[in-house]
């Protein structure tokens, strides 16, 4: 750690992918360490949109509130150049004995890539970040409901369009910058399809640190925006027309180099990369609960607009929920395209990394590689992603493979937080008969997520 | 706390049918209890059995609705206001004793009057209805050892379950009636002041997914 911050803020991300921290004095947090400040436990208590969780309970809470604890990560320690003299610092959440929290996504991440490690195996991963900006403040945007805000961008939906991109170079400008200075390996940002949408790709890192990267970018794009006076969402389906994705990629190796990609075969797969879509494939119903986790994200999953619909597979085809590409040894990788923007990526990666390993130790092999276009497909034949958040949740509840690996008690929490999610869309407002966007989501996701 | 999958019930002649598509929202699944507790009624079956026609509720103060389409024996619910409903409620779910508008009445008062029963069993005592949650919530991990439920209108208690309890319950009797019959949800009321417990934040957020369950249906 260098010498050049009076003030250090503690970064944890929740199950719900909000990141929660204190802003600490030098001295206290120093002090506080190797455990790190503690928070009270009821901050897991509480859904994204304020209400205490009634209907279950875990270990890791104390009977009348207690306290868990952020312990700092000190390697993630960083001084942005936008805010000299204060450090930030990525944390898990343990106990007050120091063990991780089932509630602690990072933590469970480094579990599930520990046990892949335990395979002979090491992954990298990268995300693609999506999101939208508008040219008006926050506040502007609450007083209008989020509706019929200013997209930053021009009308036209098209793609990776320049001059779109020009109205919101200033945006992403002061947005890479800030990347540059604490680090995030950043490759290109292009104008998406949507007014005011963009695209942001960080480099391949370890996948503890890839989810780190992304979690602080899309902090950087928030405070970027509450700086220049605008707003920015992540929701999966902020408006009817348009979603935010987050692809993720990733790839594995073994001792003897990519684990992927062989070029001796016909396809150019190895026997690992084969068990490997097998059990993405195999797991998917059930990780589709943790990669869509909001009601919003399930307003996403329409055919021909870029989001997968059907568990399917195939090699370079962008239509399929798993785009594999094995072109060569560099590029040999798994593209998952079910996630949304709003996903919590520690929580994401695991459970994409835990179907792998699944794959892997039960040497599961894929259903047959969708080589059609996956939109318009008939459910009969092909089966489909559901379509609700409880459909999801209950496929989760009933895969045992993947709780195994991920957790019981990590399993057992997302679950009865998703079920509460559908409870309070329900009987809080929510419009189950709208087919745009309701308020509710609105209110309760755009900002947060 | 599950929505749990489709609520099917067999095929009897001496049942009604009460059916629910999967991934019903909870006010679906509210009202089928409603109907199943009915169904149970000796003085209630008879007349689900005869009711025809499409009724549906809708909520007074947000968005929650559901149409019953009674078919002589045969319930299926849905979400939302059928188009084709003959008579339509206008209700604050959440207030038994708000008065609800009711439309369509004129025109078809059999289903009007059928419904205004049916969607109102009679509840047991309060022992019996606690009795009836207990058996159903009772093995439910995490849950209290035992409960004393005491009736703050003559102090009467009744202890649910073996040993010394772990968790203290009071209120009123309509209070407890309610919850215990699944019209009202444990954490609401005690969040309201409805009713009022002695013990801890587990137990109390445990037998909140209990009774949330048991209001939609699970267990019956």
């Amino acid at each position: 750690m260098n010498d050049d911050y009076t003030t250090v803020r503690t970064e944890g991300v929740t199950p719900d992918g909000i990141v929660l921290g204190k802003h600490l004095r030098r001295s206290k947090f120093e002090g506080s360490l190797p455990l790190g400040p503690a928070i009270s436990d009821i901050a897991f208590g509480f859904d994204i949109g304020g209400t205490p969780y009634f209907g279950w309970w875990g270990d890791w809470r104390g009977a009348c509130l207690g306290d868990v604890h952020q312990r700092p990560d000190l390697t993630t320690t960083v001084v942005g150049a936008d805010r000299p003299g204060m450090a930030s610092v990525i944390v898990d959440f343990v106990d007050v004995s120091g063990e991780p929290l089932p509630v602690c996504s990072r933590s469970t991440l480094r579990r599930v890539v520990e046990r892949l490690g335990r395979n002979g195996l090491s992954a990298r991963a990268a995300f693609e970040i999506e999101g939208m900006v508008f040219f008006d403040t926050y506040d502007e945007a609450r007083a209008k409901g989020f509706r019929d805000l200013r997209q930053m961008g021009v009308s036209a939906p098209v793609g990776y369009l320049t001059h779109d991109a020009k109205l919101m170079t200033r945006f992403m400008d002061e947005v890479v910058w800030r990347l540059d200075g604490i680090g995030i390996p950043w490759e290109a940002w292009s104008a998406e399809a949507a007014p005011g949408q963009f695209e942001l790709n960080l480099e391949p890192a370890d996948p503890v640190a890839a989810a780190d990267m992304t979690v602080r970018t899309k902090q950087i794009v928030r405070e970027v925006a509450v700086d220049l006076g605008h707003c920015a969402t992540f929701m999966a389906k902020p408006f009817d027309a348009y979603g935010n994705g987050m692809h993720i990629h990733h790839s594995v190796t073994g001792e003897g180099g990519s684990g992927f990609y062989d070029e001796r075969t016909a396809d150019h797969r190895t026997p690992l990369m084969r068990h490997w879509i097998g059990g993405l494939m195999a797991t998917m119903p059930a990780a589709h609960s943790i990669l869509t986790p909001t009601i919003n994200s399930y307003r996403r999953l329409v055919g021909f607009v870029a989001a997968p619909t059907v568990v399917s597979w195939g090699e370079e085809n962008k239509s399929a929920a798993l785009r594999v590409i094995s072109r060569s040894a560099k590029l040999a990788r798994v593209e998952h395209r079910v996630g949304s923007a709003d996903l919590n990526p520690y929580l994401a990666l695991a459970a994409i990394l835990a179907g792998g390993i699944a794959g892997v130790e039960g040497a599961i092999e894929p259903p047959d590689e969708t080589t059609v276009m996956a939109w318009g497909l008939p459910p009969d034949r092909f089966p489909h992603l559901s379509r609700s958040i409880t459909a999801a949740a209950n496929a989760l509840e009933k895969d045992k493979v993947l709780t195994d690996i991920l957790g019981a008690a990590t399993v057992d929490h997302w679950v009865n937080t998703r079920r509460w999610e559908w409870l309070m869309f329900h009987t809080t407002g929510g419009d189950p008969d709208r087919a745009d966007v309701s308020d509710w989501e609105l209110s309760r996701y755009f900002e947060l997520v | 706390m599950s929505p749990g999958p489709a609520h099917r019930r067999g095929v009897g002649q001496h049942v009604a049918v009460i059916d629910v598509d999967d991934d019903a929202p909870p006010v679906v699944l509210g009202v089928a209890a409603t109907l199943r507790r009915a169904e149970r009624d000796p003085k209630l079956s008879p007349q689900l059995k005869r009711m025809k026609g499409v009724l549906a509720l809708r909520s007074s103060v947000d968005k929650q609705a559901v149409t019953a389409r009674f078919d002589r024996g045969r319930v299926h619910l849905s979400p939302g206001v059928a188009a084709d409903a003959g008579v339509v409620i206008t209700l604050d779910f959440d207030d038994p004793k708000a008065k609800p508008k009711v439309s369509g009445a004129a025109r078809h008062p059999l289903l009007a009057l059928g419904a205004a029963r049916v969607l109102e069993p009679p509840p047991g005592s309060w022992q019996e209805e606690a009795a009836a949650f207990w058996g159903f919530a009772r093995n439910t991990p995490r849950m209290p050892r035992a409960v004393r439920v005491t009736c703050t209108d003559d102090r009467e208690e009744l202890v649910l379950g073996e040993g010394r309890p772990d968790y203290e319950l009071e209120g009123s009797r309509e209070a407890l009636v309610s919850m215990f019959s699944g019209a009202s949800i444990f954490g609401e009321d005690l969040l309201n002041g409805k009713l009022f417990a002695v013990g801890s934040l587990e137990h109390a957020s445990v037998f909140t997914g209990r009774s949330i369950a048991w209001a939609m249906g699970e267990g019956r």
